[in-house]
């Protein structure tokens, strides 16, 4: 067995609008679920891939609604705020002894997992938290904060070279990496580095052919001359931390002089003498470059279909780089591409859900319509938010948190480990009993008429528990496994009547949310 | 494939529920502990670049390098040389190199701000007692400037290799499947990443380990426990055929649930200070916990003997900008760091060294994928480069300490990346403690575990193994 070719899980393959619904979103509602056999994939794709023409006023409504209230009292700005509002948010926020950058986090974790849960635009959440690791920036700054609207969402579905330079001078990732105080006589290369390795063309070539991962894109005198090229973007001496291009810490000598860079090719690209504009320039290159569209291709094929696209589905990177290349880096345009390829249809098995998707597809499939808010300090209770930010700590997957520029993984390995089966167990029970009522006894339960609607009560055992497989695999399972389910939730009889009060519903969800059936993606 | 093959010795597959408690807490002794033929490795992966030359400072390697280059290309982050005037400078090693001195807090003569009930003399004294030994100028073939591709080669023993090197050793060893590895973190690093079948656990809170309930009433420890195996019952049951990586993992993590909850809910009182004070570190104690949590599985009597650890340790070592000179108090972001590493070892060690099983049979190595620039920036940081000192800590003569190893390539010129010329491969040091300690002889070294390194002989840091009368043969060697 190789890396390269994973065991993919037995029995049952589900069906292409359940692989549609996990892997274009979070999981399927269990409104999703109602009309499955009329479900048309290339009508959904292009649906979800025109988000604005989507209604979601619902999702929006309660966006809007949520309480932003700071445990000091203070109103967090809404996502949508300008930097100067998050500037005053900061200094009132201190001013009262309070932790300004976690406060924003929080209501950007709250509204991005809402999003997440209730949003009908679920691709385009999907893009956002692609895009959010791939051009991967923290909360050691607020300004991610303005980065998540301004930069990642305005520009998820749009074109790549659009968000790049939204990113460059994004003052979140002008802070990560460093550029903020890079200077033309000394430049700090960070972040020209990894828009070469990690944003565009990627260390090595990814055209296929000769040199295919083994040409170097860029030399190390291309990174120090992207970084004198960069030197003056910054936020320095500027209001509220917005860009600027400052002339004055590019030091003449260095900066304002003519350039050459090889970037992987025979031929040096020529940059004129000039401030800013070699910066526009360098980006308009590295967008048009035939390995950044390989990159993003590959990147976003391993996001959609395998953990290993390079052997997987070697063919649907190509139609998405082409795609790419064709439309000047029209991100609707590739994505279409690829989750058009049929290796999509094809690829049960290749993916497993992260924490994010495990926490969302479950609250998904419980129908739960109301997100954590995870701004209140409530330690006091066993299932408050801090109770979950702690649960999500733990699996490795707190959103704006990651410090390393590659954003998080997106493979297996790094996904499924002692540690993630015992802590989505706790995550899905705690789930369970923050949203239907505590697990108190083990003889009975309190009624709650949320679940009673989610098992369609009252039912025997065994609709219930294939009614619960519906909603969290999709798929036949192993026949004893069922059997097991259903033998335990009605004390042996299969026909027992089933309620919210019956002490062992709660902890059967748990298991089958925590089963190995309901962790593929 | 990485899963988790890990054989249960103490579970029982008629009574799949957790075991009550008074039965829980008699674990008997085992004679195989610590393992017979080996000592146990535990490798620290300092990730994002350690600067090294501020951590073992060349302050008279020869008459250019210190007045010539190491001062004048770090103007302001140089560390004051031994001889200097300073109130904290580094401490003189062998004459020729010198220690960063929050990397000897506590030693005597050391000036140390800000103390710690852990300042016991750091590296220094690891280094004075001859349990320390540094080779200088080590770093992988296929080093390149970027973090992750270096990191990722290093963690698989090469750029071209399938799997962790760290896995391929317990292979070549013929270690059985189930022999247990630890990562005390929550994920596993690709040292670890094994194709035959083999797995590690992830400890990341030995406080809490395995699944918690939680509820907001009052739930009794008895209807909690009576849930959870109801639960557990019917999770062993779908994770059982262990027939895809989900399965696989799932169904180890289950069976070696009794086993590692055991020994973590038993508590742990070290014998030694680790440091995770907040206020002298910047990786939220994550490190000091980690080591902790490696002696104490180590210490404790696992029927599945610990093998070998591993840890990722950060915190910012990434020293871009704002990477800190010497300071006064001993806070600056370098001296934060170098305090973290540098204490934590030397509680690791003291606190196994307080159990006499296991002195001399631990062996700490420190690796990091490369070093930083010889000269500093303009943002008073080092970008990256590529030559760098490695750690070897031994325990009771078990290593050859007390000396810098490596062939000093000096300052003068520059290598990859303007860093320190890589004059040793950093696989030739664990090399050596492989075959001198760990039990594997050099055809396996370089035919499995280090595919093409043609190790012969190495720089001579292992101490050979003697064959110890006084143990009792392990039952699986």
């Amino acid at each position: 067995m190789s890396i390269d070719s994973p065991s993919t899980p037995p029995g049952e393959v589900p069906s292409l609008a359940r692989l549609a619904y996990n892997r274009l979103g979070f999981g399927p509602r269990p409104e999703d679920l109602a009309n499955l056999s009329a479900f048309d994939f290339a009508g959904y794709v292009d649906a979800q891939l025109a988000p604005e023409s989507i209604d979601d006023s619902a999702c929006e409504a309660y966006i809007a609604g949520l309480d932003r209230t700071d445990p000091q009292g203070i109103t967090v700005p809404p996502p949508e705020a300008s930097l100067a509002e998050i500037e005053d948010y900061r200094r009132a926020s201190e001013a009262a002894g309070g932790w300004p950058n976690g406060n924003l986090q929080r209501h950007l974790w709250t509204v991005t997992y809402a999003r997440a849960l209730l949003s009908k635009r679920q691709l385009f959440e999907v893009m956002v938290d692609f895009w959010t690791n791939h051009l991967q920036t923290n909360f050691q700054s607020r300004l991610k904060y303005w980065e998540d609207y301004h930069v990642i969402r305005r520009h998820a579905l749009g074109n790549f070279r659009d968000l790049i330079g939204a990113s460059a001078k994004s003052p979140s990732m002008l802070y990560f990496l460093s550029n903020t105080y890079s200077d033309g006589a000394n430049p700090n290369e960070n972040y020209a580095r990894e828009l070469m390795e990690l944003h565009t063309m990627g260390s090595y070539s990814r055209v296929p052919g000769p040199g295919f991962l083994t040409r170097p894109n860029y030399t190390e005198e291309d990174v120090h001359t992207a970084a004198q090229i960069f030197s003056g973007w910054t936020t320095m001496d500027s209001p509220d931390d917005a860009y600027r291009f400052n002339a004055g810490r590019a030091w003449p000598a260095h900066h304002w002089q003519e350039k050459r860079m090889w970037l992987g090719n025979d031929n040096y690209y020529y940059f004129p003498y000039g401030g800013e504009e070699q910066g526009e320039q360098l980006l308009d290159i590295l967008a048009e470059h035939p390995s950044t569209a390989y990159f993003i291709s590959f990147k976003l094929c391993r996001r959609f279909i395998s953990d290993f696209p390079d052997n997987f589905c070697p063919d649907a990177i190509e139609v998405g780089a082409q795609a790419f290349l064709s439309t000047h880096g029209d991100i609707r345009a590739t994505v279409r591409a690829i989750l058009l390829h049929p290796k999509f249809a094809a690829s049960w098995g290749q993916k497993i859900k992260r924490p994010f998707e495990f926490l969302i597809s479950t609250m998904r499939a419980l129908g739960l319509q109301e997100m954590i808010n995870f701004l209140p300090d409530d330690w006091h209770d066993a299932l408050g938010a801090r109770f979950f930010e702690s649960q999500i700590e733990m699996l490795g997957q707190k959103l704006f948190e990651f410090p390393a520029p590659t954003g998080l993984p997106d493979v297996r390995f790094a996904w499924w480990n002692t540690n993630q089966v015992f802590g989505r167990w706790t995550l899905a029970n705690a789930l369970i009993s923050r949203y239907f009522g505590d697990q108190t006894e083990v003889d009975s339960a309190p009624a709650n008429a949320a679940l009673d609607r989610l098992i369609a009560a009252p039912a025997t055992a065994t609709q219930v528990i294939d009614r619960l497989l519906d909603r969290f695999v999709g798929r036949g399972i192993d026949a004893q496994d069922r059997s097991a389910l259903i033998d335990y939730l009605g004390a042996g009889n299969p026909q027992a009547t089933v309620t919210s009060a019956s002490p062992r519903l709660r902890p059967v969800i748990g298991v089958i949310a925590a089963s190995p059936y309901a962790q593929w993606r | 494939m990485r899963g988790f093959g890990i054989t249960n010795l103490l579970f029982d597959n008629h009574a799949p529920h957790r075991s009550p408690a008074s039965t829980r807490l008699g674990v008997a002794l085992s004679p195989q502990q610590p393992p017979h033929q080996r000592d146990l490795l535990v490798l620290i992966f300092v990730r994002g670049g350690l600067d090294g030359l501020n951590l073992l400072v060349p302050f008279n390697t020869n008459s250019t390098d210190r007045d010539l280059y190491y001062n004048k290309l770090r103007p302001t982050l140089s560390v004051p040389a031994p001889n200097s005037g300073a109130t904290r400078k580094a401490i003189d090693l062998d004459g020729r190199f010198a220690l960063h001195p929050d990397a000897a807090r506590g030693a005597m003569g050391v000036n140390v701000p800000n103390g710690h009930a852990s300042d016991t003399g750091g590296l220094y004294e690891l280094f004075q007692r001859g349990d320390l030994a540094i080779v200088d100028a080590c770093g992988s073939p296929d080093v390149t400037g970027s973090h992750f591709d270096t990191e990722l080669y290093v963690d698989l023993g090469g750029k071209n290799n399938q799997g962790g090197w760290l896995a391929r050793y317990l292979d070549a060893a013929g270690e059985p499947n189930d022999a247990l590895a630890v990562a005390p973190q929550w994920g596993i690093p690709p040292s670890l990443l094994s194709f035959t079948g083999r797995s590690a656990v992830a400890v990341p809170d030995p406080e809490n380990f395995g699944p918690q309930w939680k509820t907001r009433e009052w739930t009794s420890h008895e209807n909690a426990s009576a849930l959870e195996a109801a639960q557990r019952a019917l999770l062993e049951q779908m994770y059982r055929r262990g027939g895809d990586f989900i399965e696989q993992v799932g169904r180890s993590a289950l069976q070696n649930y009794d086993m590692l909850r055991n020994v973590l809910e038993t508590g742990y009182t070290p014998s030694a200070a680790y440091l995770t004070d907040e206020s002298h570190i910047a990786d939220y104690g994550h490190f000091g916990h980690s080591l902790k949590t490696i002696a104490q599985l180590a210490k404790s009597s696992l029927a599945n003997p610990l093998r070998v650890a591993t840890i990722d340790v950060g915190g910012g070592y990434d020293t871009h900008d704002n990477q800190g000179v010497v300071d006064w108090n001993g806070n600056s972001r370098y001296c934060r760091l170098i305090t973290n590493l540098a204490n934590n070892i030397k509680a690791f060690c003291d606190d196994m060294n307080a159990d006499p099983a296991w002195r001399g049979r631990f062996v700490v190595v420190v690796v990091s994928e490369f070093g930083r620039v010889l000269y500093e920036n303009a943002s008073g940081g080092t970008d990256h480069g590529a030559g760098n000192v490695m750690l070897v800590v031994g325990s009771h003569g078990n290593i050859r300490g007390g000396q810098v190893y490596g062939e000093w390539p000096g300052l003068k010129h520059f290598g990859f990346n303007d860093g320190l010329q890589i004059t040793t491969d950093y696989r030739r040091v664990l090399a050596d403690i492989l075959t001198a300690r760990m039990g594997v002889a050099a055809s396996q070294v370089n035919n499995v575990i280090f595919p093409g390194l043609n190790y012969t002989s190495g720089l001579g840091i292992g101490v050979p193994r003697q064959p110890d009368a006084g143990t009792v043969k392990a039952q699986q060697d």
